[in-house]
């Protein structure tokens, strides 16, 4: 990029978002403890270990994913873990606040 | 019908008389946890997993685990098949599965880190089947810290099925075929992590004494540093301990607890402490390898990704040094004190008595008492740099101070690491970050063997862009880094700020800076993802 200067509007987004000293790591396929990589596009990260390619709001399609128990390990699966997870919530986009974690932790568990 | 009925009249018979036993067993003069454990798994499991002729129960018992794993079993058999077990019959009934079908310290030792929740690890799994197989969506820990019988490996893969049912096409859909490569995992994962295993079975057959009434304890916290301090246990029985905690940092900062320790299996121990600013903690330790001393991680019950490293050594009669504090000194500097931490130390120590090797003169003792030697020491400047080995008198155990001459580098812990957005449905995954300065060594060469780890430095910590595609600006939206180095994550919920209404998710730099005192700059750079929150929070995930 040194003898390069960039002309038009495409060049210059690119010269301004990698300037010379930055080299980008390889850290594809790297995912730390416990994240889902797969089951297109990836829950936490997606396959190429970024979160670029994940489904963005996560909330526009979270009953696609929670209906079909796509990350069951994740995200609570209503078709048959927790089939009431969802039920105060039907318009995910507006109600999303109304979700909630599930095992949660007891202090007589312990 | 009346078949069925009379079925059901037997099985209620059958019930009424377990409940009777039950009753009975419940009443005998003393009844310790072990046989209440016992008695739960009678009354509350076995009407459904029906024994064998040889007494053992359907399922149970051709598996085992850790402490976390059969709470995680039993709750799903609470969740799903609507089993009742009252708070301390569920914690009778686990310790007692941990202690008949546990886990071998040394079964547990190579998988530690997840009980520790250290979530922000990558880790090696064998193999890339298996990483596709089982750790695309558990950590492979959570796989490794089981052992089954042949036949429970299949059952576990037969109840990924039923339980979720459509894993088949979305598993196999992708570019395996699941289903069958699962099934002849499972066989391998049987001959891996069998359920008979000889160390097992000597640890099982093992006598478990008290585990002892006073420990030192050496901490390190990430963003706070090195502290020591010492914990105290009253035995309660069956197991359980109060525990009394106290802390020392070394900036002087004190901290006291108190709380409970269950100790599972005569080795596993899992506490949960109120600390006096009211913070609650959880410590996980585990007696590995001396029969003295336990080590593991507190974190905070709220915030598992904060807390810090941990280790307890049971006091002895003896002298013992646990560690020293800073942990490592500049040759040719001008004097410096350090701190010598340990336990039993002598009356009137003098200098003579402490030895810190070659080129290190001791000018002074500050001060001494049971607990810590504080010097005052001048490293000569043409010492050889490298670790010495530090004496106090006969004192049992070494540590180590390092002399190094300058600071060649620094490097972020961790290097890859995770947060998550929140703060409304699930809580915020926060990460802190550290800046570790290292010396080259005597070869001179960075990143070899014979480098020195010098310590954690205070840097200048900022945030840059990992650009990913034209106009990427994560760096905006997905939090903040404070100048200790916690990054706390932005909220959930869809951002109407963002292109597609996109989460506050993004992969940023995290980026350090430290000024040498010749003026030279060194950075240092970490990845950071910044993901969307999990909802499913089990124990070992």
């Amino acid at each position: 990029m040194k003898h390069f200067d960039p002309v038009n509007e495409k060049a210059k987004k690119m010269a301004a978002s990698l300037s010379d000293d930055e080299t980008l790591d390889v850290v594809g396929m790297q995912q730390p403890l416990g994240c889902a990589a797969t089951f297109d596009p990836g829950w936490e990260v997606d396959p190429f270990g970024g979160v670029n390619n994940l489904c963005q709001p996560m909330e526009s399609d979270l009953y696609g994913c929670s209906d079909p128990c796509w990350w069951p390990a994740q995200l609570p699966d209503t078709l048959n873990t927790y089939p009431s997870w969802s039920d105060q919530c039907a318009a995910v986009i507006q109600d999303w606040r109304k979700l909630d974690t599930v095992f949660p932790e007891i202090d007589s568990d312990r | 019908m009346s078949r069925m009925s009379s079925e059901l009249d037997m099985e209620r018979t059958k019930r009424t008389v377990l409940a009777v036993v039950g009753v009975l067993f419940f009443m005998g003069v003393h009844v310790g946890e072990r046989d209440n454990g016992r008695a739960v798994l009678r009354e509350k499991c076995a009407p459904c997993h029906r024994p064998d002729e040889a007494g053992r129960l359907s399922r149970i018992a051709f598996q085992r685990k850790t402490p976390e794993g059969w709470h995680m079993t039993i709750t799903r058999m609470q969740r799903l098949h609507g089993v009742r077990l009252a708070p301390d019959e569920k914690r009778a009934l686990i310790k007692y599965l941990s202690r008949e079908q546990g886990l071998a310290p040394a079964e547990v030792k190579p998988f530690a880190y997840l009980v520790e929740r250290r979530d922000w690890l990558t880790e090696a799994v064998p193999s890339e089947k298996r990483r596709m197989l089982c750790a695309r969506c558990h950590s492979y820990a959570r796989i490794a810290l089981q052992r089954r019988t042949p036949a429970e490996w299949t059952r576990l893969i037969h109840f990924h099925l039923g339980q979720f049912p459509t894993i088949e096409y979305q598993a196999g859909g992708r570019n395996i075929a699941w289903f069958e490569e699962a099934l002849k995992e499972a066989q391998k994962l049987a001959r891996e992590f069998p359920y008979e295993s000889e160390v097992w079975a000597r640890w099982k057959q093992r006598s478990h004494p008290p585990l002892g009434r006073t420990f030192g304890v050496i901490g390190y916290q990430p963003g706070r540093g090195m502290y020591r301090g010492e914990v105290t246990l009253t035995d309660l029985g069956d197991d359980e301990y109060e525990e009394t905690l106290e802390w020392e940092f070394a900036d002087g900062r004190r901290i006291s607890g108190k709380g409970r320790v269950i100790v599972y299996a005569g080795y596993a121990w899992r506490s949960s402490v109120k600390l006096d600013d009211g913070t609650s903690i959880r410590e996980v330790l585990h007696l590995f390898d001396d029969g003295r001393t336990l080590t593991g991680r507190w974190f905070l019950a709220q915030h598992e990704e904060l807390g810090g490293d941990e280790t307890l050594v049971r006091r002895g009669e003896t002298p013992r040094i646990l560690a020293v504090n800073p942990p490592a000194v500049r040759r040719g500097a001008p004097p410096a004190t350090i701190q010598i931490w340990g336990m039993n130390f002598p009356p009137h120590i003098r200098p003579t008595d402490i030895s810190l090797g070659e080129g290190i003169a001791i000018r002074e003792i500050v001060r001494s008492d049971e607990r810590s030697v504080v010097v005052r020491i001048r490293v000569d400047e043409r010492t050889a740099i490298g670790p010495r080995e530090v004496r106090v008198g006969a004192a049992e155990a070494r540590a180590h101070l390092v002399v190094y001459d300058h600071i060649d580098y620094i490097k972020i812990r961790p290097e890859r690491a995770l947060a998550r957005i929140g703060g409304t449905t699930a809580p915020k995954q926060l990460q802190q970050f550290e800046a570790i300065a290292f010396s080259n060594g005597p070869d001179g060469q960075k990143e070899t063997a014979d480098d020195l780890r010098i310590g954690s430095v205070s840097v200048r910590w900022e945030m840059k862009e990992f650009p990913t595609g034209l106009g990427d600006r994560d760096v905006e939206f997905v939090g903040s880094i404070d100048q200790n180095g916690l990054f706390t994550p932005a909220d959930e919920g869809p951002n109407p700020r963002r292109r597609y209404q996109t989460n506050n998710v993004g992969d940023v730099w995290i980026e350090a800076s430290f000024r040498r005192s010749d003026g030279q700059v060194l950075k240092a750079r970490a990845y950071l993802i910044v993901t969307v929150p999990r909802w499913v929070k089990p124990p070992l995930r």
